[in-house]
């Protein structure tokens, strides 16, 4: 993992001092609300319903122990005892008071981290593929990509007041994308080009939100030294002709949407022609440092194999559906569901982050991951290992075994926390869990994704899953529309919507008579996605209606 | 030094062009050329050689348009008169103003009341690196991380022999 050099180190404590005098001057009254607001924006915090939110940078979700014992510490002593994963692989804290922040974001430093640009109409901490190192289908590790672009956007002095939010996620996976490069401002896979040599594939215009839209390929192959002078083009062109007289009309899609992609990429061209480049590129040997940072681990080569036979069906079932394969002979990726059918997806208790960051110290290289699904991941974990790693996750409560499976919801925290919900997400994924608790019957629906927002902001992503909920709200009753087929992966798509809206009640009813219809009509092995693109949405709908 | 307090406060000196009178100031010295930060630069180009300074226009502070512009401006089209923002910037974007190409900031009298000249010179100091290797200015971020870790390697190999 990327360790701080002096530079970085003496940037993010400069962060904190600055942050440290904004927040002064707002208790002062020399700043007003107005004017930090996008300030706090830009250090992670907002305010929510009840309380300050902090949003806790975790880069392209990568964790060593000592991090995720820091954010346990910010649980206990800031907050009540737990935070919680995003969507986009960061964590927050729901309850912590204007005047601790300083103090938190000074802890955060002592352990190299911060809540720099986790929000705001900046560049976002970026995202990643969880398995990025670990995966046997990538085609490079683009964590070092992912840190390179950490340190170009910080505090970008052009693109720090954008005309709204602008997200990047990496990986180095195109056959199987696990970080939904499609719906981000700017997607970057890592490609092979015409030669072999490896580069980077750019996709721009993706999103949910209140308008769903999957990107377009902006640069089919751009070199790796050019990443950033071209990146840092496409940003100008954005800063500049992005819509600001409408906040709903001003993220990248838009613009690339009202522009048309041909047009776009004339203007990004143009502009990456005429700049400077050597004003942001970064030499061959700056990110080979870089790069240094995320070499393989030393692996054992005296792994014995796993009896799973004689292992406990509890253990063989969590095996079969959390474990992931490894490009290492003898390892295995772990997934850590926090998917907990009585907790908000995503939750985590500080003592649970403590349990998890022992286990990563004894089994995995030291090294967490968060994941855009609101779960975590051990990357490097022996395979004759795997059952002192479950005794270990059962002791902490963390051994659901439920990854991708119909348990494995995303959620956004909607009414409960929200200040722009319009209905409650987290008691809906509970109820849906709670119908589907059976794990057998988990097993035997197989893949299933169910995201749910609590407004049309989609942070839940629904747009994007199998079975999408989206929570609204008329004349102070809640109601919830569902949308069906949605996909996040490398073959991206936005759900179809079924019809009217439905109550709590009638949606955990109809999703039921949906999953049913599904086990009913589904041919050998297929998804409930495969049978839905066979099939189309008729048959869903009318299950989803039945008792309507 | 980057002054705060450009112009008198009476404002647009006599030979200021507003965009409108642009058109008339043909084969004239501008001394002040007010652009809204939407501009379309090319309109312009011609007679930049004649023009001392430009006021770019920022009309709420979170609108970032003026950075790109004085970029532009500076980088582009080697713009090397007086480069002011002017408008509703506060003290936090001192630094990324300079860091853009712009040499001063004009802010309404009023506004320095709460938003001293203190207030200004001290957001400047926040940060001596930058990450961004050609925005590191020498009032401000005045260290380009990348440029600084390379001396910091080339250091490492010279051979010191009164290093163990």
């Amino acid at each position: 993992m990327y360790r701080y050099d002096e530079f970085d180190a003496e940037f993010v404590n400069a962060r904190v001092a600055q942050f440290r005098d904004q927040v002064e001057r707002r208790l002062d009254g020399r700043l007003s609300e107005a004017e930090f607001r996008p300030l706090r924006l830009m250090n992670g915090l907002y305010l929510q319903l009840h309380a300050y939110m902090l949003r806790v940078a975790v880069p392209y979700g990568t964790l060593r122990s000592e991090q995720l014992r820091m954010l346990a510490h910010l649980a206990d002593k800031y907050d009540k005892g737990y935070g919680h994963v995003t969507t986009r692989q960061n964590m927050q804290f729901n309850w912590p008071v204007l005047g601790d922040v300083p103090d938190m974001l000074a802890d955060l430093a002592s352990v190299e981290m911060h809540a720099i640009q986790t929000s705001g109409n900046c560049i976002r901490n970026v995202t990643c593929d969880p398995y990025a190192g670990a995966a046997a289908d990538e085609i490079e590790d683009p964590r070092p990509l992912a840190e390179l672009l950490r340190q170009w956007s910080m505090l970008h002095p052009e693109f720090s007041f954008l005309p709204r939010k602008f997200k990047i996620a990496v990986t180095g996976a195109p056959t199987h994308d696990r970080a939904m490069v499609r719906a981000h401002d700017i997607g970057i896979e890592v490609v092979r080009g015409p030669s072999g040599e490896v580069g980077y594939h750019i996709i721009v215009g993706g999103g949910l939100g209140r308008t769903p839209i999957i990107g377009e390929t902006l640069r089919a192959f751009c070199p790796k030294d050019e990443l950033l002078p071209y990146l840092d083009a496409t940003m100008r062109v954005y800063n500049r002709f992005g819509r600001r007289d409408n906040k709903y009309k001003a993220r990248i899609k838009i613009l690339v949407r009202e522009t048309g992609i041909e047009e776009f990429r004339f203007l990004v061209d143009e502009e990456f022609k005429a700049l400077d480049a050597s004003d942001i590129m970064v030499s061959q040997a700056e990110r080979d440092r870089i790069a240094a940072y995320f070499a393989p681990p030393e692996y054992a080569s005296d792994i014995k194999a796993l009896d799973l036979e004689a292992q406990p069906e509890a253990f063989r079932k969590w095996v079969e559906t959390n474990v992931h394969t490894h490009v290492q002979p003898g390892y295995a990726i772990v997934n850590i569901s926090l998917k907990d059918p009585e907790r908000a997806p995503g939750d985590i208790t500080a003592e649970q982050m403590r349990a998890v960051a022992d286990l990563a110290d004894k089994h995995s290289f030291g090294e967490i991951r968060t994941t855009h699904q609101q779960n975590m991941v051990l990357a490097h974990v022996r395979q004759d290992e795997l059952r002192a790693v479950w005794d270990g996750l059962v002791a902490a409560q963390l051994e659901d075994a439920n990854i991708n499976l119909i348990g494995d919801i995303i959620c956004c925290p909607g009414m409960d926390f929200c200040a722009l919900a319009t209905a409650r997400s987290i008691p809906v994924a509970q109820k849906i869990a709670e119908r589907f608790n059976d794990h057998a019957r988990q097993q035997a629906i197989g893949e299933m994704q169910i995201k749910i927002s609590g407004c049309i902001n989609a942070c839940g992503h629904h747009h994007v899953g199998h079975i999408g909920i989206l929570g609204l709200e008329k004349a102070g009753v809640e109601f919830y529309q569902v949308t069906l087929g949605g996909d996040a992966t490398q073959t991206a798509r936005v759900g179809d919507r079924t019809g009217k809206g439905l109550s709590e009640a009638e949606l955990i009813d109809g999703i039921e008579r949906i999953v049913d219809r599904y086990m009913d009509v589904r041919e050998g092995n297929e998804r409930f996605l495969d049978t839905y693109q066979r099939l189309g949405a008729e048959t869903f709908k009318e299950a989803l209606y039945a008792d309507a | 030094m980057p002054m705060l307090d450009l112009i008198s406060s009476t404002g647009v000196a006599p030979n200021d062009v507003e965009p409108a009178l642009f058109d008339a100031a043909v084969n004239q010295d501008i001394d002040a050329l007010h652009l809204p930060n939407d501009a379309d630069l090319s309109d312009y180009l011609d007679a930049l050689p004649r023009v001392k300074s430009i006021f770019v226009d920022f009309p709420a502070f979170t609108d970032g348009r003026g950075f790109s512009l004085a970029r532009l401006l500076r980088h582009r089209h080697g713009y090397e008169g007086l480069l002011v923002a002017d408008g509703q910037l506060i003290p936090d974007q001192f630094a990324f103003a300079l860091q853009c190409g712009f040499d001063a900031v004009r802010v309404k009298r009023s506004e320095r009341e709460r938003h001293t000249a203190e207030a200004w010179q001290a957001a400047l100091d926040a940060f001596d690196v930058t990450y961004q290797r050609g925005y590191a200015v020498k009032a401000g971020p005045a260290t380009s991380i990348f440029d600084a870790r390379l001396t910091a390697a080339e250091a490492n190999k010279t051979t010191d022999p009164f290093s163990a």
